[in-house]
């Protein structure tokens, strides 16, 4: 599983919510091949490399051109709650059978 | 342990009076680093422009405000967080019921690893159950040191 992690500027926010999302995946013992983050304007070039983006959810609209190309895009509302994150990767994926 | 970094590095400041507006908030909140040379006055300039432009995302949770800007802008000279209280809580935008803080963690961020370990623990921190409750009613540095010396 490729993993972007993006926000506005690609040091705090989304740093953040790279820590939470790597607790949420070893909580639901799903395996993180590579897992980055970067500002929304790197992101957005190149989201559709990767299989699942997390981004703030005011910043979800972005990256509607890599979502018609299949990435999986999941809108964070805390950045900071690996919880949250590890359920919208159940509720809104199909990565936990 | 980080609480005990806001002190031993002079990067707490409680407010007692309210923040004009936003903009003025995010200006207070970087004054420490600013006096510590963790950032040039520019950086300040550059996060009320992140707002700007990118909305207020930086409020992390309801009450709680992350700000930062670019961490390769020539305006970072080092690597800190400072802890800012405000009286009131400060609004972002008037039409997001979501969008205040009381607390601000103004993030300078020069070198990426041991910017990292400071999110890690601001991380920790702010999911400790009860700790932003506490420190919404810190009134002065010796309110925050007391909660350093319960929390260890």
């Amino acid at each position: 599983m490729n993993i972007l992690v993006s926000c506005a500027n690609g040091s705090g926010t989304s740093l953040m919510m790279m820590r939470s999302v790597q607790k949420a995946f070893k909580a639901l013992n799903l395996p993180i091949s590579k897992i980055e983050h970067t500002s929304l304007a790197e992101g957005k070039s190149n989201a559709r490399s990767y299989d699942i983006v997390f981004t703030p959810m005011n910043f979800v609209d972005m990256f509607d051109e890599a979502k018609a190309k299949g990435v999986i895009i999941i809108g964070v509302k805390n950045v900071m709650s690996d919880k949250e994150i590890a359920q919208r990767v159940q509720d809104e994926t199909d990565l936990v059978k | 342990m980080l609480l005990n970094d806001f002190l031993a590095k002079d990067l707490v400041d409680i407010r007692q009076a309210p923040a004009k507006d936003w903009r003025d908030a995010l200006r207070q909140a970087g004054a420490k680093l600013v006096e510590h040379h963790y950032i040039k006055p520019g950086y300040l300039d550059e996060i009320i422009l992140n707002v700007e432009k990118n909305g207020p995302y930086i409020v992390i949770v309801p009450g709680v405000a992350m700000p930062h800007a670019l961490a390769e802008s020539e305006n970072v000279l080092g690597t800190a967080i400072s802890f800012t209280k405000f009286p009131e809580p400060v609004i972002f935008d008037e039409t997001n019921p979501d969008s205040h803080a009381q607390l601000f963690f103004t993030l300078a961020a020069k070198d990426p690893d041991e910017h990292l370990q400071n999110i890690s623990d601001l991380s920790d921190l702010l999911m400790t159950d009860g700790l932003i409750e506490k420190l919404l009613a810190v009134n002065s540095v010796a309110d925050f040191q007391a909660i350093i010396d319960a929390e260890s």
